[in-house]
């Protein structure tokens, strides 16, 4: 193999069951380089990542390293040969202090077992110092501003003097000051000999940062460019690719007044100063990388995470709203992206978990009772409508295939006659006949006069289902599309802030 | 879609195992309590008579009463500690008011259940609102308040010989009917049939199963929480008053230890370790079995430190059989 490489990855294969999310990945990386790794979500990039740092065995495939073939069976084989990742939540231990955070696991021991305190705050120093930093060794890093926490990381990662440094989105949490004091870090430890591959979905770090770029799609490696030859418009159609077909036929509905809207919220750190309405007959989309702020604004309307400011209108009436009791009394429904932790209850029957939300509002009988016969016609109703398959509603749905298990949750809603229904990527886990029969319950719904707003991050789902579409970008709205004149060129570059 | 629709088939005749082996299992726990009341029987000529099956019911009531809400309170994968402590200061309570302040009896036992009401809210109080984890909550309370019912009577037990609260403990209908006892079915029936029939049991059962989809569906938590604890209280404190009545005297250090008996009563029917399901009646049978278990060992004069060793093995092996079926 040609030797400027450090580490070169070829032909890689993985599925996970049935999903083939590697196929026939390649990947390379010169000695010295940063290399940026880019791809829209589910593309493979963290995949191939957890393949070439052994926490992933692959299916197939080879993975050179230094011109010798390797197999990592572990993250530590990984590690042993000097490869280091830097994930994207930090992984610091808190309580301890940055000199043991940095030697964590390889700490200097005296003769009789005992740590060697002054070896480690030393050699921790030197650690820092040769980065340039001066961050007090004997401090908890606990203590630390998040910054200076990921230096920690970085240099627990070059205590062990590693030749390849992999960074994940490491600027999610930083400042642009930060971020700039992190590049020159990065930078010099390039020119120092260390090999860097950076995954990250701003345009304007990969330009200041990068050598060259790797774009993933798909599961395969579309394309390697040198740095300098790329600009926004060619990344973006790399990363989309072309354009997919429709994954359903949604027809046109009479469109009318609008009967929902969202004006100016804002939530600290979460949510800025966003806006959007829906109007009678269309299905709203909202569009965005993963963490854009879509799950904070589905749970600010929904009452479960406090507000700062802005207001929402049900059929142009405000409405406050405090708590998730208040969202559901104003008529409001929420599907959970974390179906299993937040969605069913997964001991009870299908019956319960279609009964629940609507227990007190339609099904409470004097003394608190439950109205039993109700609840029964009440849930076998939605179980029919959705086409819930399983042996019936007395099924406990912990045993329901995924996509079953959806309708139930959805149907939760419908069963208290939700006029708004916010779905938090709702066919996650879901097999593609259940998927179409959520899509057409959806228009149903639609036709019937509910607000229904989907979060979604598949563009061919997007594009399939919506009337409308937001796209959104760090915590805001920043473009709005119909679905007439979105294409996935336009919507990811809303999505990565190239435009708007 | 064939494939889904074969995946469900599949689960379901596992649910159906499932069942079937849930059904072995409690059989197991009936055999066993079966098999114990045959071997008594034939060990001892008293054990198989109406009159000591009264005598069993009467002494398993203190610890079956607190049960019902314990069972509750661990559905919703809770615990309370501090039940036997309240068993003491409900007592105390009611001896101090009647025998020192000489205030009418039925002062003294209202006082002594808003007691328990109060010392109930409070734990729910300092789990819902101040997040304490429940183990540690009731361990707290359940010191702070044995130390109550200790200065407030200066260590020192109270004889009481109020007839109205010895009926509590001692009084009999026909002659054959143990109050205690009856108090504790009554409660027994009227728990299930809350659990069961209303909108507040359904939530019990939908925290337990999954407390965060529950809150998203619009059900009140901590309120939930917050009953379960208070009216767990509550129930300690009637118990409390049963055990006055029973041994006409209060003391300080009354009940101790019932805490682990409740919670053994209510693991030992076969109620789950991990929240979300069970039923009163698993309750009633783990209280039935360790009744049965101390009234025949006694009546075989064995001494009470076996009874404390089977009690603790039965706990154990009714564990084992729970993990088991969750397999």
């Amino acid at each position: 193999m040609n030797n400027e490489y450090i580490l070169s990855a070829e032909g890689i294969n993985k599925s996970f069951g049935e999903a083939h999310v590697l196929k026939n990945a390649s990947f390379t990386l010169k000695k010295g380089e940063i290399h940026g790794l880019m791809g829209e979500n589910g593309a493979g990039k963290s995949t191939l990542i957890k393949i070439l740092s052994g926490d992933y065995s692959r299916d197939s495939g080879t993975v050179t390293l230094d011109g010798k073939p390797v197999v990592f069976n572990s993250p530590k084989d990984a590690i042993d040969l000097g490869i280091r990742v830097i994930h994207q939540e930090i992984s610091v231990v808190k309580p301890l202090s940055v000199a043991e955070n940095i030697f964590l696991g390889n700490l200097p021991r005296k003769s009789n077992g005992m740590v060697n305190w002054d070896q480690l705050n030393k050699q921790a120093k030197e650690v820092l110092e040769s980065l340039g930093e001066d961050i007090p060794v004997k401090t908890k890093v606990g203590l630390l501003p998040i910054a200076e926490q990921q230096i920690v990381e970085i240099a627990k990662a070059l205590s062990v003097s590693p030749k390849v440094l992999i960074m994940d989105e490491p600027t999610a949490a930083l400042n642009d000051q930060e971020t700039s004091k992190l590049f020159s870090l990065l930078k010099k430890l390039r020119d120092k000999g260390v090999s860097i591959i950076y995954i990250t979905h701003r345009f304007s770090e990969v330009y200041e940062l990068t050598d060259r770029i790797t774009v993933m799609r798909d599961g395969e490696t579309v394309a390697t460019l040198e740095t300098k030859e790329v600009n926004d418009d060619k990344l973006v159609k790399l990363m989309v690719g072309e354009e997919k077909n429709a994954v359903f036929a949604h027809k046109k509905i009479q469109k009318g007044d609008r009967i929902f809207s969202v004006e100016n919220l804002n939530v600290e750190g979460m949510l800025n100063d966003v806006s959007f309405h829906v109007n009678k007959g269309e299905i709203v989309v909202i569009f965005g990388l993963f963490g854009a702020g879509q799950n904070e604004l589905c749970r600010a309307i929904f009452g479960d995470i406090k507000i700062d400011s802005g207001d929402i209108y049900i059929h142009n009436e405000k409405v406050s709203i405090h708590s998730v009791k208040d969202a559901i009394d104003s008529g409001i429904g929420f599907v959970s992206d974390d179906r299993k932790n937040e969605g069913i209850i997964p001991l009870q029957t299908v019956k319960e978990n279609i009964s629940l939300a609507a227990l007190p509002k339609k099904l409470m009988a004097k003394f608190g009772l439950i109205k039993r016969e109700k609840e029964r016609e009440l849930s076998q109703k939605y179980f029919d409508a959705l086409n819930v398959n399983c042996s019936g509603i007395e099924q406990k749905i912990g045993s329901l295939s995924g996509g079953n298990q959806q309708k139930c949750v959805i149907s939760r809603w419908l069963a208290n006659d939700a006029k708004i229904l916010l779905l938090n990527m709702p066919t996650r886990g879901v097999d593609v006949a259940a998927r179409t029969e959520i899509y057409r319950e959806l228009e149903a719904l639609c036709e019937r006069g509910v607000a229904v707003i989907v979060v979604s991050l598949e563009m061919p789902e997007v594009l399939s289902i919506s009337d409308r579409i937001y796209v959104m970008h760090e915590k805001r709205i920043v473009g709005e599309l119909s679905r007439d004149e979105a294409t996935q060129e336009k919507l990811m570059s809303y999505a990565l802030g190239i435009v708007s | 879609m064939q494939n889904e629709q074969a995946l469900d088939m599949l689960e379901l005749k596992k649910q159906r195992i499932r069942k079937f082996q849930q059904m072995v299992l409690d059989s197991c726990l009936v055999i066993f309590t079966l098999a114990m009341s045959i071997y008594f029987t034939f060990a001892s000529p008293y054990f198989l008579s109406i009159k000591n099956f009264m005598n069993i019911l009467s002494s398993v009531s203190i610890v079956g009463i607190i049960a019902t809400g314990m069972t509750l309170v661990m559905i919703t994968k809770g615990i309370d500690l501090s039940v036997g402590s309240i068993i003491a200061v409900s007592g105390c309570v009611t001896a101090l008011m009647i025998e020192k302040y000489k205030l009418p009896w039925w002062v003294a036992i209202l006082a002594a259940l808003i007691a328990g009401l109060l010392i109930g809210l409070t734990n729910g109080v300092l789990i819902t609102k101040f997040r304490v984890v429940p183990f540690i909550a009731t361990l707290g309370m359940m010191n702070v308040i044995r130390g109550f019912a200790f200065i407030i009577t200066n260590g020192q037990a109270i004889y009481t010989s109020s007839p109205q609260v010895a009926f509590f403990g001692a009084g009999k209908i026909f002659n054959i009917i143990p109050i205690p006892g009856l108090i504790m079915m009554v409660i027994f029936v009227i728990v299930w049939f809350v659990s069961k029939y209303t909108i507040f049991g359904r939530y019990v059962f939908s925290i337990g199963g999954n407390s965060a989809a529950s809150r998203l569906a619009g059900i009140n938590v901590k309120k939930v929480t917050l009953i379960l604890y208070t009216l767990t209280g509550a129930l300690s404190a009637l118990s409390g008053l049963v055990m006055t009545g029973l041994a006409a005297t209060a003391m300080p250090s009354a009940g101790d230890g019932y805490n682990l008996d409740v919670i053994t009563a209510v693991y030992l029917g076969g109620n789950s370790s991990e929240g979300g399901e069970g039923s009163v009646w698993r309750t009633l049978l783990g209280v039935l079995i360790i009744g049965i278990l101390n009234n025949g060992m006694a009546l075989l004069s064995i001494q009470s430190y076996w009874q404390t060793a089977a009690k603790g093995l039965l706990l154990v092996v009714a564990v084992i059989f729970d993990v088991l079926r969750r397999k």
